[in-house]
């Protein structure tokens, strides 16, 4: 018996479902951000990438919404916004300018109406629930394996904020797989290992591997971190030569730190102790 | 001497953007009860119109249309009217019994009594059958059988057909001539309009001819045939009437 | 009223046999399921990212439903022609506009309400624990946006064809929806035609009560909620009205 339109419809979009829950990579599609010249020259490709760059963007933007606890407001003065913000930050009222407000604050019932409804203080999610925003991260990279802002953002959340570390350099290294050259990705899993697991031999490892791939134009900042936490690295498995070495590259970025001259004052005295340890003297 | 159907001095204007058109002119046309009456005319004449207008599906431009006495937008007076279209559409999704069930439901009937009528008319118009198939697969012939159906539902005084016989086959087409001869026996107001001049021959008392939007002649059909004698058909009449029309 | 119910129920009958509704029950179950049992990096007791899609396609296919429905509700009684058979019977054309208007609603909100009952179990069973009030005034505000949304697309119905009027009642809606509040701004160049959208068009963001559930908000004060449902209630009267306007003066 032919099996009629509605069962034929209904089999279409169970199929077609279940290709999408399967997660099938369908590389294809994904190849409009890659550097090959084919889809470089390719309109078909380049349209679809910039339509997943969005959603992705647009998903990425759900999670920090989520950790505002469904509103939004623009990014600080620091420039970035509160989910890439190292330090635990909280919106208080007495912080204006930093405060979202809706427009047309109390002109007409329609505003009082919109206001009532769709207002609520800023806030961020307290460690527990701010786990609510990581499968915004994991969708955003599924929309856009080339967000790396999303891996490293997701990483750091995953990793060191929650503490899944191996979940978090399971879901960074599948970053690489479509960023092998993105520093960013090597840095974030290097801090995992560095902070959260303490296995600096791996740390060293991806450090290294960032700093490698840190393109010239990175900002001081950015390469002062990856540089820390190499030397840092180095100078808690005792190798205090490299240690050093590494502090004085970042030495030649900022040549006025005295903190810093310090540091390796102090780490050259912990070479010269550990000499006169091992009879090198 | 009671009238049925009074339409007075009606006419009718359709409007366009860049065009104005009338569609009837001055029709005055009176149908006595109990009466079978033939409209004709020939195609784009205003028959359709006509029956439109009784309805208020159109506005009138000018005249009065009366049913019963009473004004024809006065809308409680249709639950002494039946009509039967010229296309029959109906509600693909439901079926037949369900349809008439609907259309009993407009005029108050409860479910039993209602059911009763359906079974009926399903049995008169022979589609008792399918009283429970959906109508989405029906056939022309027989979507027009459910259309003279529901056009009885109510059991009405005034009928109005707009081509009964449309889509029929002559099995079909000679059954309901037999209900049009039944529904006259019972005293029934029959107003019909139609292309089968062989049938309108058969069953009505008087005819009326449009033409362009006017009525051009009235005529009892027995009056036809006596004064041409056995050789006059309707359909030479009808020609001569609108040739002759044509020509003034 | 007997009329009204009976030109309502026979639209209803009509959705239910064409089956779409069932397509989009099993889609939505497919996804919620599949919602529910995913796992991100293996992490329990998250439950927002599954209220938020599943709240979304919850109005999504609502809409779905309910805009290509009401938008040919008219205009296929007309073009279908089998609005003759049923002006002939003793009914006024306000009755079948009314009957239009309820039939089409309670399609929108027996499709929502299937829809939100199926996500409600899932979330429920997914979060363990949920706020009533909340679900409950979600639930009030989708009901509340179908019948503003219906009233809107029959109105476009009887000016405009039908694919002109689906496109537009899509466009007012998620024009509405996302930048309703902001519509003045929108127009800062031509801030009469703002004023003018800002208070003709339909604020479909009142109606829109989902983030409430998903950021677990407190529920809405009263004052609010009689606010919206009076909005909406003068807004379909309007619409209904010029409906009737424009209907009683067809020609048919």
């Amino acid at each position: 018996m032919a099996l009629g339109k509605f069962h034929s419809s209904l089999i279409v979009i169970i199929v077609v479902l279940i290709l999408v829950c399967s997660s099938a990579h369908l590389d294809v599609f994904f190849m409009a951000n890659n550097n090959s010249l084919i889809c470089q020259n390719d309109i078909f490709y380049k349209m679809f990438g910039q339509l997943r760059s969005s959603i992705a963007a647009i998903l990425y933007l759900k999670a920090d919404r989520y950790f505002h606890g469904g509103t939004s407001h623009p990014k600080h003065n620091a420039g970035h916004s509160c989910l890439e913000g190292e330090v635990p930050h909280e919106h208080v009222s007495k912080q204006n300018n930093e405060i979202w407000q809706p427009v047309n604050d109390d002109q007409d019932i329609f505003s009082r109406l919109n206001k009532a409804i769709s207002y609520k203080p800023v806030q961020h999610l307290n460690n527990a629930k701010s786990a609510e925003i990581m499968p915004w991260f994991e969708l955003a990279v599924l929309a856009d394996p080339y967000y790396i802002k999303a891996y490293i953002v997701g990483g750091y959340w995953l990793g060191i904020r929650l503490g899944k570390s191996d979940k978090a350099i399971r879901f960074l290294k599948n970053g690489l797989r479509y960023n092998p050259k993105a520093w960013e990705i090597y840095s974030q899993i290097g801090d995992i290992y560095f902070i959260m697991n303490n296995d600096y031999v791996k740390s060293i490892a991806y450090f290294r591997q960032a700093y490698l791939f840190l393109p010239r134009e990175v900002n001081n900042i950015e390469k002062r971190h990856v540089l820390t936490l190499l030397a840092a690295s180095f100078e808690r498995i005792k190798d205090y030569e490299q240690s050093i070495h590494y502090y004085k590259k970042i030495l030649e970025l900022y040549p006025r730190d005295n903190k810093l001259k310090r540091r390796i004052q102090g780490v050259k005295k912990l070479a010269g102790d550990a000499q006169i340890v091992n009879g090198e003297f | 001497m009671k009238y049925a159907l009074e339409l007075n001095d009606l006419s009718v204007t359709y409007k366009g953007s860049n065009f104005l058109k009338k569609a009837i002119a001055h029709l005055t046309l009176k149908i006595v009860s109990g009466e079978v009456f033939g409209f004709l005319g020939p195609n784009g004449a205003g028959k359709t119109t006509t029956i439109k207008s009784i309805f208020n599906f159109l506005p009138v431009a000018a005249g009065q249309i009366s049913i019963f006495g009473q004004d024809s937008s006065d809308y409680s007076v249709r639950s002494r009217m039946g009509y039967m279209p010229e296309i029959a559409n109906y509600y693909w999704y439901l079926t037949p019994r369900e349809l008439l069930r609907m259309y009993a439901g407009f005029f108050g009937f409860r479910k039993k009594t209602a059911d009763k009528k359906i079974d009926n008319l399903l049995s008169l118009v022979g589609m008792e059958a399918e009283a429970n198939v959906l109508m989405k697969n029906f056939s022309k012939g027989m979507m027009q059988k459910i259309s003279l159906a529901q056009s009885l539902i109510n059991d009405p005084d005034l009928l109005i057909f707009d081509e009964p016989t449309s889509g029929l086959d002559p099995l079909a087409r000679s059954s309901v001539r037999e209900i049009i001869k039944g529904l006259k026996a019972k005293g029934k107001t029959i107003f019909f309009s139609s292309h089968e001049l062989s049938e309108v021959e058969l069953v009505c008392d008087r005819i009326g001819i449009i033409n362009k939007g006017v009525l051009v002649k009235t005529d009892k059909v027995e009056d036809i045939f006596k004064q041409k004698g056995d050789d006059m058909s309707l359909e030479r009449y009808f020609i001569d009437i609108i040739i002759k029309g044509d020509l003034c | 009223m007997l009329i009204v119910k009976l030109i309502a129920i026979n639209i209803m009958r009509e959705i239910f046999r064409k089956k779409d509704i069932y397509v989009f029950i099993t889609m939505l179950l497919i996804l919620m399921v599949y919602l529910a049992n995913a796992a991100f990096f293996e992490i329990k007791h998250i439950y927002r990212y599954m209220n938020e899609i599943g709240l979304g396609l919850v109005f999504l296919f609502s809409i779905i439903i309910a805009v290509p429905n009401a938008a040919r509700l008219m205009l296929e009684e007309i073009s279908g022609k089998t609005i003759y058979p049923l002006l002939a019977k003793p009914i006024k054309r306000v009755h079948v506009i009314a009957g239009k208007f309820l039939g089409s609603l309670f399609i929108s909100w027996i499709s929502f309400g299937l829809f939100f009952l199926l996500f409600t179990v899932i979330s429920l069973l997914k979060q363990g624990q949920g706020d009533w009030l909340l679900y409950t005034q979600v639930f009030m505000g989708g009901i509340i946006m179908l019948a503003v949304l219906n009233a809107m697309t029959i109105c476009l119905s009887v000016f405009c064809t039908f694919s002109t009027t689906v496109t537009l009642s899509y466009t007012i809606f998620f024009l509405m929806s996302w930048f309703g509040a902001n519509m003045r701004e929108a127009f800062y160049r031509l801030p009469i035609l703002g004023e003018i959208a800002y208070y003709l068009l339909p604020h479909f963001e009142f109606f829109d009560l989902r983030h409430r559930l998903i950021y677990e908000w407190s529920p809405l004060p009263l004052w609010v909620m009689l606010s919206i449902f009076g909005y909406a209630t003068l807004y379909v009267a309007c619409l209904l009205f010029f409906v009737f306007k424009r209907f009683q003066k067809r020609w048919l």
